[in-house]
């Protein structure tokens, strides 16, 4: 299996949401529910201030717990890319995987009774486009891939101040942070 | 805590209270003769099976697709929440074949003791639920101690009450001696949990963001009600054994109002400390 996931710039976010608003437009998601979201990190103090910007979706983690506690099967690691993948024919809405995920990733959404997430954009994926979010970017801080193959290229850095310990599910994510 | 955690609360409590008082039944009717254990125990065991459905029913109808509800048994490999729906099922199932024979005045140890380990089994799955969890407040060993020791206390003063509301066969002093075995147990229980609580306290402090800010919260603003469920489970125990050792009153078997106030005691001391339990869980989260 060639895992993918996503490669984050820290260093070149703006912090304009622009993944964010793409992201909700291709699932059209309702008021309050967001599949990638932006994170602003304030940090330092006068006259040294600094804001970081953090574009998170799912990180179709190497060992997602939402994927262990989910009762269902509803949430599955599919065996040919290691995409975390939701069947919401299957979800009950117990909400665990809002319990299991350390990232916050997995929504409850109230119309439905029934949770979401982000699915790399699978169908747009296998008609050979980037998911939304990695296409909308303008400052192209995200990108898409065989996660070993963007470590090679961008490192291997999952742990940034401010995000959950790496160790807890294996996000399938690289970073590259700013250097200070 | 959120709204949406209230039917998990009365959930919790009431599985464990079900489970708790068909376990201490179960003990009973292993140290006392036939007779006697069909008429002590004959209300707490009439009660669990019952309690323990409304609480897998309240359970079913917090979902977000309650009519999915079966599906929750679809992963038991890996999830707690689905071992928790086979082992409560099972538990339920059990306790109909011991309820059905126990009105024809039979008792069958081995089915007893099969009923009890899976609703045992039952507790434990809902204990690793939390446990498994991104919230360091349950992702502890202190969950399990916790549950268990809920399931204990609540076993026992619900049996007990069950006795005095039911036959007041407890005139009899076999029995009055495994009431006050388990008066003591559940002494011993509490204090179990109690000598815990500065380990919990420790990791938590020493955990992450979201761990310290549950210390905070446990230490700050809810420092009160968790003295209050101590205070509250500590003084049920407390009543509960006085009643079975006042001598002037145990002659003519336990006291009905002394039990009674013990179990509600001990009760509102549970609902206060699961309240604490679901409002001081903080999620380990992005930004904190």
């Amino acid at each position: 299996m060639s895992q993918l996931g996503f490669h984050f710039n820290m260093a070149t976010c703006i912090g304009c949401r622009a993944c964010q608003i793409a992201c909700k437009d291709r699932n059209n998601s309702k008021v309050g529910v967001l599949y990638r979201k932006v994170y602003d990190m304030e940090s330092g103090t006068y006259p040294n201030p600094r804001i970081d910007h953090f574009s998170l979706g799912c990180n179709h983690c190497a060992q997602p717990k939402c994927v262990a506690n989910c009762p269902t099967n509803a949430l599955y690691k599919r065996a040919e890319d290691g995409i975390v993948m939701h069947d919401k024919a299957k979800c009950i809405g117990c909400k665990m995987c809002l319990w299991s995920c350390p990232y916050g990733v997995p929504q409850y959404k109230e119309d439905e009774g029934k949770a979401g997430k982000c699915d790399l954009c699978v169908d747009l994926m296998a008609k050979g486009e980037e998911p939304a979010c990695v296409g909308a970017c303008v400052m192209r801080a995200l990108n898409v891939g065989e996660i070993e193959a963007l470590r090679k290229q961008y490192g291997s850095t999952a742990d940034v101040k401010g995000l959950p310990s790496s160790s807890t599910t294996h996000p399938s994510l690289c970073i590259t942070t700013k250097k200070r | 805590m959120h709204t949406e955690d209230l039917p998990l609360l009365v959930f919790t409590l009431l599985s464990q209270w079900a489970v708790g008082t068909f376990l201490v039944a179960v003990v009973i009717r292993l140290c006392t003769g036939k007779q006697t254990a069909l008429k002590v125990t004959r209300l707490g065991i009439m009660a669990a099976g019952p309690v323990a459905a409304l609480s897998s029913l309240i359970a079913a109808l917090h979902l977000g697709s309650p009519m999915a509800a079966p599906n929750a048994m679809n992963n038991l490999a890996t999830s707690w929440l689905s071992r928790e729906g086979l082992f409560t099922s099972m538990f339920i199932a059990v306790w109909f074949v011991v309820f059905m024979l126990h009105r024809q005045g039979k008792i069958n140890l081995l089915l007893d003791l099969a009923a009890a380990v899976l609703g045992l089994a039952a507790i434990y799955s809902t204990s690793g639920i939390y446990a498994t969890s991104v919230k360091p407040a349950w992702a502890s060993i202190n969950t399990y101690i916790s549950f268990f020791g809920t399931t204990v206390l609540l076993g026992i003063t619900g049996v007990a009450a069950a006795n005095v509301l039911g036959a007041k066969e407890a005139a009899d002093q076999a029995v009055i001696k495994i009431f006050r075995a388990a008066g003591i147990a559940a002494l011993v229980c509490l204090i179990l949990q109690i000598a815990y609580l500065p380990v919990y306290f420790a990791v938590l402090a020493a955990g992450d963001a979201a761990a310290q800010a549950t210390v905070t919260l446990l230490g700050g603003s809810f420092a009160l009600a968790v003295a209050l469920k101590w205070i509250l489970a500590l003084g049920g125990s407390a009543v509960f054994l006085y009643s079975l050792y006042n001598p002037e009153k145990i002659t003519a078997g336990m006291p009905k109002s002394a039990v009674l106030l013990a179990a509600v005691l001990v009760l509102v001391g549970e609902i206060i400390g699961r309240y604490v339990f679901y409002a001081t869980a903080i999620t380990t989260a992005v930004g904190l």
